[in-house]
């Protein structure tokens, strides 16, 4: 199997990022922290309005629809501006106004943007140990990496991000109501034309993961710590060999979804009581998380391999040198 | 008034009586507004050029010094119109419709089509067209018939508020000039409101539509197709007829895939059922069939036989406005290319729209004023049939167009369906059900009280005063008022006279107020009893008891709060330690009700343990716990946090917040 093949980079790739397993511990426990601080105000809440409350029995197994609904008039705020919130529910909150929501979704999203900002600046962390030969798994190393290449990844983020939600704004909002439209004939030109607005905004996102992915690699091999130069390296790449760079974003994609989709169709739901149980749901559910990190963490693995073996690849071979 | 200046009037009036209107086979009600129709369709115009005789039976008590005709489509005539305020904004010319009255004249020829005036007084707006006025030459007295000949040219709008047309689509409701309903106090009538529907006299229909060629075999009717023929233009006249009913409405469209099927429920007539369905629909053409066969056999088992042969449904494109409407022995559905089997739909809209012929189709009630009676029993009645036939649905969420049914999360009818209802019930009260409909706040409020909150009221009842007397009330009052228009009173009084003054009397509690129903736990406490202490006896036998200690048994006291207006019959079960229970029944009027009980130590006290009355706003508070049990929300807090942090992960991943517009 050629070096650059794609089973081969998929699996060069997790086995670079087990490598960095405390770094990837470390960015578990940030992840962690974040979650429990975002959703500690809503479940003190909860505990507010459900402990002494004998209907509250009726959620211990999940989501009721009808208690549930009562439980949001009782406390209309509970997870912020119900008007925006059911909006969103129906997909027709526009991008521009989630800066305007409030209560706990409004705190996962300045949590989920710190946890972006905090994740862009450990990515600057794993380029720098995935281009390393040696001390993969150094946590000193991988700091000082962070030290280095963190800001210029933080750029290539923010340019990523941007690029996400441009294609974002492109793709699924601009032709929503075009695609809606009542106009047309038969439900299922709605439909396709939706899922084709998903398919569009699904493929710029995954190019731009693509790009960013490369970028950062190309950070990591780098000698100057330049975003833009990286960037534009990353860009080239991707662009030299778009499909196998768009199959190796996808491929990381469903690694990282698919320990997630077996979780939430197989475990067991905790109903507040065993503790062993518990003990047993937060380990498998961290070791979910943790996965998912990984995945994440393989695809610039992965990217970063690739680069550097296209590199010696394109390299001039030395002259042979005859006795 | 001179004789020689009397005279064209008596001419007139001579004339004015005239032969009944044609006869009619298998009557069930005298009647009263017949319309003879011819109409023609102008597919570029989307125009039905069209002349009717109107032929109206005096059978009231009273003289009629006039003719109010509604003119429904004038709704759509312009932006001053009052239904306009419940449209969206118009987008183009396609957005508007009209009804134009070309000639009015009386049947002996007398032109009255200069007398015709709109907006009568009281309508509220001058600007609407929706209703028109034409004095007679003489009043049409108790027993005498009134023809009318009415040439008019009708526009459809771009399908909206359930009439108009998409593509070749064609859903034609009120799209004739039609009598208001003849009452003893006069003419009942109102302009077109968004909010409310109609309300007519019933009557024979002899319809005949000259349509384009292509939908011969595609036009569904009130009634039945009785005859089609070719034209030498290539059009098709499609004559239907439709008797005992109080309103004609047509459907075509050449891409309808027709299925005919003969239902024959168990000891009750036989009805002839067709389909006309959309081709991206045929998904669901069995589903349609299976809850209009099993329906008919439960709604005429559970009511009375629907008494029509015929019965005719129309499964609409979607986007065409056209959904879930009723007509007399027609009515039309909604569904989607994808609509999953655990979705309830389009079962629910199809027992929804089938229970509306016999509540609107048979028991014509006002659903201008009155429309808690058609559209609270539909939902009531059809909720429970579909319960029983199909089991309770699954929520279904939809993402880029494609609908997912959430199999474990349930939807239970009609309560599932209601909570927006009582959202509106704890947060606007702004309009009690028996106000006239038309006269509410607004839209929410119609759809509240008319549809989920009525429907609560009356599961509520069932549930509370028990279920076989308010059936029997129930199908008491269909079989009573079949062929008539029976109001509130005619309801309530059934209701109390086979279901019992309690029923009558929480109906009518339901009905009267805007307000909510909240029954609240708010004190449930469980102490240490305290031995007796202190002066004990009288006189002489006087004597201290100095203080103990507790001693074993407890002291619980509860107290519930009527925290909302409308008082319901509520028991209140109090569990103690050692699997004790205590049941109290309180007639729930008083603002609250305290219970001392000592015992055992209390350990919960809930009011309406069975859940009977389903109009209780907030669930939450209909109980205590004496002692805290924080499990289920640190189950949800564990839920909680594993899901924020996959959403954060997903943040790091896409850098967007998942979940936003789809």
């Amino acid at each position: 199997m050629k070096g650059s093949a794609l089973p081969f980079l998929w699996a060069r790739g997790l086995v670079a990022a087990a490598t960095t397993w405390k770094a990837l511990l470390l960015a578990l426990l940030l992840n962690a922290s974040l979650a429990l601080v975002v959703t500690a105000p809503l479940a003190s809440r909860l505990h507010d309005l459900l402990d002494d409350r004998p209907a509250a029995e009726g959620l211990a197994k999940g989501w009721d629809l009808v208690l549930g609904a009562h439980l949001l008039r009782s406390e209309p705020g509970l997870l912020g501006d119900r008007a925006r919130l059911e909006r969103l529910e129906q997909g027709v909150l526009p991008l521009a106004e989630l800066p305007r929501l409030s209560g706990p979704l409004a705190g996962l999203l300045a949590a989920g943007l710190l946890h972006a900002v905090l994740s862009s600046l450990l990515a600057g962390g794993f380029a720098g140990r995935f281009a390393a030969e040696r001390d993969r798994g150094s946590l000193a190393a991988f700091f000082t990496d962070v030290v280095r290449l963190g800001l210029p990844s933080l750029v290539i983020g923010v340019l990523g991000l941007a690029g996400v939600l441009g294609a974002f704004a492109l793709f699924v909002e601009l032709p929503r109501e075009a695609t809606l439209s009542p106009d047309l004939r038969w439900d299922w030109e709605r439909t396709l034309l939706s899922l084709l607005r998903l398919i569009a905004f699904l493929f710029a996102t995954s190019a731009v993961r693509a790009v960013v992915a490369q970028s950062r690699a190309a950070l990591g091999l780098a000698r100057t710590a330049n975003p833009f130069l990286a960037l534009a390296s990353g860009l080239g790449f991707v662009l030299g060999r778009p499909v196998r760079a768009l199959l190796l974003e996808i491929a990381f994609g469903f690694t990282a979804l698919f320990p997630l989709v077996l979780w939430l169709l197989f475990a067991p739901s905790w109903s507040g009581g065993d503790p062993r149980l518990l003990a047993l749901l937060v380990a498998g559910q961290q070791a979910v998380v943790l996965f998912r990190l990984l995945s994440r963490t393989a695809h610039l693995g992965a990217a970063t391999a690739w680069m550097k073996g296209a590199r010696e690849a394109g390299r001039p071979a030395p002259a042979k040198i005859e006795s | 008034m001179p004789a020689v200046r009397r005279l064209p009037a008596i001419l007139g009036l001579s004339l004015l009586l005239c032969p009944a209107p044609p006869a009619r086979a298998g009557s069930r009600v005298p009647a009263v507004a017949s319309y003879r129709i011819e109409a023609t369709w102008d597919e570029e115009r989307k125009t039905l050029a069209g002349r009717e005789t109107v032929f109206f039976v005096n059978r009231t008590a009273r003289e009629f010094p006039d003719v109010l005709l509604h003119l429904y489509l004038n709704g759509f005539r312009n932006t001053r119109s009052t239904l306009s305020r419940g449209l969206p904004p118009p987008s183009g010319s396609d957005d508007f419709g009209a009804c134009e009255l070309k000639r009015v004249a009386l049947h002996d020829g007398t032109d009255l089509t200069r007398r015709v005036s709109f907006s009568p007084p009281g309508a509220g707006n001058p600007d609407d067209r929706t209703l028109a006025r034409i004095p007679l030459p003489r009043p049409v007295r108790p027993g005498e018939t009134l023809v009318l000949e009415v040439d008019f040219e009708s526009r459809l709008p771009r399908g909206v508020l359930r009439t108009g047309w998409k593509d070749d689509f064609v859903f034609a409701g009120q799209w004739f000039p039609k009598l208001a309903k003849a009452t003893e106090r006069g003419w009942r009538g109102r302009p077109f409101h968004p909010s409310t529907e109609f309300f007519a006299d019933f009557g024979d229909y002899d319809v005949t539509l000259l349509l384009p060629g292509e939908v011969r075999g595609k036009v569904a009717v009130t009634g039945r197709v009785v005859e089609e023929t070719a034209d030498e233009a290539g059009r098709v006249r499609v004559r239907a007829r439709a008797e005992d009913v109080h309103d004609f409405a047509f459907s075509f469209s050449p891409r309808f895939e027709v299925k005919r099927e003969i239902v024959a429920p168990k000891g009750q007539p036989k009805v002839e059922v067709l389909l006309f369905l959309q081709p991206d629909h045929r998904r669901s053409r069995e589903r349609y069939l299976r809850a209009t066969r099993e329906g008919l056999a439960l709604l005429g088992a559970w009511l009375t036989p629907y008494p029509y042969p015929v019965l005719t449904i129309v499964d609409p494109p979607a986007g065409s406005g056209a959904e879930a409407m009723e007509y007399p022995t027609l009515f039309t559905g909604g569904t989607t290319w994808l609509a999953p089997a655990s979705g309830g739909e389009p079962e629910a809209v199809t027992l929804h729209e089938l229970a509306h012929q016999w509540f609107h189709g048979m028991l014509a009630t006002d659903e201008v004023s009155e429309a808690h009676l058609d559209e609270g029993l539909s939902t009531w009645i059809s909720a429970r049939a579909a319960e029983r036939l199909f089991g309770t649905p699954s929520a279904v969420v939809s993402a880029f167009g494609v609908p997912i049914p959430l199999g474990s999360l349930k939807r239970p009818l009609p309560e599932g369906e209601a909570q927006d209802a009582l959202d509106q019930a704890a947060f606007s009260r702004s309009d009690p059900t028996l106000r006239e409909t038309w006269r509410s706040l607004d839209d929410a409020a119609v759809v509240s009280n008319a549809y989920s909150r009525a429907a609560l009221l009356l599961e509520s009842v069932a549930r509370t005063t028990g279920e076989q007397p308010v059936f029997a009330a129930v199908r008491e009052y269909a079989r009573r008022f079949a062929f008539g228009h029976p109001t509130t009173r005619d309801f309530l009084d059934v209701l109390g006279e086979v279901a019992g003054p309690e029923a009558r009397d929480l109906v009518e509690r339901g009905w009267t107020s805007a307000g909510a129903v909240d029954y609240a736990v708010t004190v449930a406490t469980a102490r240490r009893a305290e031995p007796l202490a202190g002066y004990v006896g009288e006189g002489s036998r006087r004597a201290w008891r100095a203080p103990r200690a507790p001693g074993r048994s407890w002291e619980s006291t509860v107290v519930v709060q009527r925290l909302g207006e409308v008082a319901w019959p509520v028991e209140v079960e109090m569990r103690f330690a050692g699997g004790k229970t205590v049941t109290r029944r309180w007639d729930g009027r008083a603002e609250w009700m305290r219970w001392r009980i000592t015992g055992p130590r209390l350990i919960s006290a809930v009011v309406d343990p069975r859940r009977t009355c389903l109009l209780d706003v907030n669930r939450l508070n209909d109980g205590l716990l004496t002692e805290p049990d924080p499990t289920v929300a640190r189950a949800w807090g564990h839920r909680l946090r594993f899901l924020a942090q996959n959403l954060l992960e997903l943040f790091a991943l896409l850098a967007v917040l998942p979940g936003v517009p789809l």
